[in-house]
């Protein structure tokens, strides 16, 4: 069946509005690879985040992993992306793929695995980070990234207006952007959860 | 009550004293609040447009159309390929040109949605499959088909569902209150613009409206020939100014009108004095006289010519100083004005007729383009006066010429009397209707000075007016009387 038919209802599965959510994370061991922390918040995303990644425009998206301190916050990792989701081939394009060998992407899977999915190295660090009580926050953020589309649509908009209101009108609108963020506050495994591959 | 000397005392001019203020300011509150009012509907509508703008029946009917088109193209191809297996399934090799005839020949569907179609040689192979969304391998032959149409129907409807999308999404924090803030900066502006221009316009009028009190002030304490210079002014406080300047007018002549009566009637009771004590003497001083001469018994004939000679001088002094107290006693009772109907122009006619007919030598004329001057008035005065001020100007010079003309100024006849003789002298044409004041000593009131003094007075008991310019060779007497209405 096809992701479109299915779109609908992946947006009413699991959609949840933005807000700060207790986000599980897990350990994925491995004999020949090195241990991952796995932290993935695809199935807690609302369904405003997965229209906006569905939607066909250019977005950016962001994440942030983030330790609350007493008084100040430290970002310890983040995760930047820039795809496209193509409505006819149904598949995710990088955008911003120097470093990509490959533009195009199998599957959402794909997408999800790259871009969404936070991937932390077993380290001394992350040993002494699970075992502090310190809270942890993973922000994600999808930004629409301007482009001939969104151009084309804000004109049409402006040139619906009165010739006076044009103008003005159009400098104050700016750019027409969706915008979409989450909060999730990350549960870390204890040291005896594991996963393997 | 100002008593003189005192500075005069200036009452501020407020903002709230002003009805225009208060007008405008009315004017402008019910505009605020009709337009906030305006501004706060706007609010209203454009928030409860929200939902209107998206709906997601629309958006799903959106998304099932463009699951059809790509539905109905993968049936499109799966078709395509079905008919081609069959058509073809057996053979090792194929034509080009039996390839396009079979695929312009089939009955497909919305075949035009196929797009422009390429065939070339493959040189191998014997499968009947889709290389890739827009390529399919036939046998021996390769088929571009980019499915150019069927693309750009679902880009056109996916563009259609985004900027569905995207107004939705971005109508509550970005084009609404973009929306609300654009009308709220153009009505801003707009009352800026005209309440600027409201505060100068009033501020305008209200500097005229001090200036126009200042010169009241102005005028009523310290200088009673101020008059405003119209031109300064604008609208209905122009006209203000203007009647001021005529109201100022009429008090000046009013003024010097009551200032001159006020003299004459001083002088005629000064004359009507000096006449009753001068008068008393003279018959007891002739009466005297004569008895002295007539009880002379003569014997000295030096002594006798020497009474009567002075008896001679006497008498006439005393007839002299009679004939004064005469003038005096007449001026200390001029009569008053009997008022009836006549003719202007006819008197004045008259009295140029008798005068010509008086002085044959003389060049008397009366010119006017007036048929009839309707006055209400005693004619016998009037006449008096023309008389008086014709025959000045006749004995002012032995040889000019006299004119005498007759015209209207609006609710005025003006008779002007015009000799060329010498002339008055500028320090003395402001006294020449003075009382005792004459330039001449011949005759009988003339050589009182009381003769344009009277005239004068006539005139004036008839509410009009008697001036004179003059220059030497160009003297002119005016008389004003008002017309009948």
């Amino acid at each position: 069946m096809s992701l479109t038919l299915l779109l609908p209802k992946l947006l009413m599965l699991g959609a949840l509005d933005t807000g700060s959510s207790g986000l599980d994370s897990k350990w994925n061991r491995s004999t020949k690879k090195e241990d991952l922390l796995l932290i993935d918040p695809t199935a807690y995303l609302s369904s405003k985040q997965k229209k906006l990644i569905y939607s066909g425009f250019p977005a950016y998206s962001i994440l942030k992993l983030v330790v609350d301190g007493k008084d100040s916050e430290t970002v310890i990792k983040t995760q930047e992306c820039a795809i496209k989701y193509d409505l006819w081939d149904e598949k995710f394009e990088f955008l911003l793929g120097e470093k990509e060998k490959k533009t195009s992407l199998k599957s959402s899977q794909e997408y999800f695995d790259k871009c969404l999915v936070i991937k932390l190295k077993d380290s001394p660090q992350v040993q002494t980070l699970l075992k502090s009580s310190l809270e942890i926050r993973l922000d994600v953020s999808f930004t629409q990234i301007s482009g001939k589309n969104n151009s084309a649509i804000t004109s049409w908009l402006i040139q619906q207006q009165s010739k006076v209101l044009k103008g003005l009108f159009s400098h104050m609108l700016g750019e027409l952007k969706l915008t979409e963020t989450a909060s999730f506050k990350v549960d870390l495994p204890s040291q005896n959860q594991e996963d393997k591959s | 009550m100002k008593f003189p000397g005192t500075d005069v005392i200036k009452l501020p001019v407020r903002w709230s004293q002003f009805s225009v203020v208060k007008a405008v300011g009315l004017a402008v509150a019910i505009l605020i609040c009709g337009y906030s009012a305006s501004l706060f509907t706007m609010i209203d509508a454009i928030r409860s447009l929200g939902p209107l703008v998206y709906d997601e029946k629309i958006e799903a009917a959106l998304d099932e159309e463009l699951f059809r088109i790509k539905r109905e193209n993968q049936l499109q191809r799966e078709l395509l390929l079905y008919l081609l297996q069959e058509e073809y399934g057996r053979q090792s090799k194929l034509e080009v040109e039996s390839l396009k005839q079979f695929i312009a020949t089939l009955n497909m569907p919305d075949s035009s949605l196929l797009g422009i179609i390429n065939i070339e040689d493959a040189k191998t192979g014997t499968q009947i499959e889709w290389e890739s969304p827009e390529r399919l391998k036939v046998l021996n032959l390769r088929v571009d088909l980019p499915l150019d149409a069927v693309k750009q129907q679902f880009n056109d409807l996916r563009k259609l569902k985004q900027r569905y999308q995207l107004i939705k999404g971005t109508w509550d924090d970005q084009i609404g209150p973009t929306l609300v803030a654009v009308h709220s900066i153009i009505l801003i502006a707009t009352f800026a613009i005209l309440g600027g221009a409201l505060f100068i316009l009033v501020q305008r009028y209200r500097l005229r409206v001090i200036r126009l009190l200042d010169g009241f002030s102005q005028w009523s304490e310290k200088d009673a020939s101020f008059r405003f210079v119209e031109e300064d002014f604008k609208d209905e406080l122009k006209i203000i100014a203007g009647q001021f300047n005529q109201l100022a007018e009429e008090v000046e002549i009013n003024r010097k009108k009551t200032l001159y009566l006020e003299k004459m009637a001083s002088w005629q009771t000064m004359a009507r004095k000096m006449a009753h004590e001068i008068k008393n003497p003279l018959t007891p001083i002739k009466m005297m006289v004569s008895h002295l001469v007539r009880t002379y018994k003569g014997g000295d004939l030096g002594y006798q010519k020497i009474l009567d000679d002075s008896q001679e001088i006497i008498v006439q002094e005393v007839n002299s100083l009679g004939r004064m107290v005469d003038s005096f006693s007449k001026f200390a009772q001029l009569p008053e004005p009997k008022f009836e109907q006549g003719d202007f122009k006819q008197l004045c006619q008259h009295v140029v007729d008798l005068q010509k007919a008086a002085r044959e030598d003389r060049s008397i004329t009366f010119d006017t383009n007036i048929a009839e001057a309707t006055i209400f008035a005693d004619l016998q005065l009037i006449r008096q006066v023309i008389m008086n001020i014709v025959k000045n100007a006749a004995e002012a010079s032995a040889d000019s010429a006299i004119q005498v003309s007759l015209s209207e100024a609006s609710k005025w006849w003006v008779a002007k009397i015009h000799d060329d003789g010498p002339g008055i002298p500028d320090d003395l044409q402001s006294r020449i209707f003075e009382a005792y004041f004459t330039t001449k000593h011949t005759g009988e009131t003339h050589g009182m000075g009381l003769g344009l003094a009277i005239c004068k007075k006539i005139i004036l008991d008839h509410n009009g007016e008697l001036s004179v310019t003059s220059e030497p060779g160009n003297t002119t007497f005016s008389v004003t009387i008002p017309k009948v209405h």
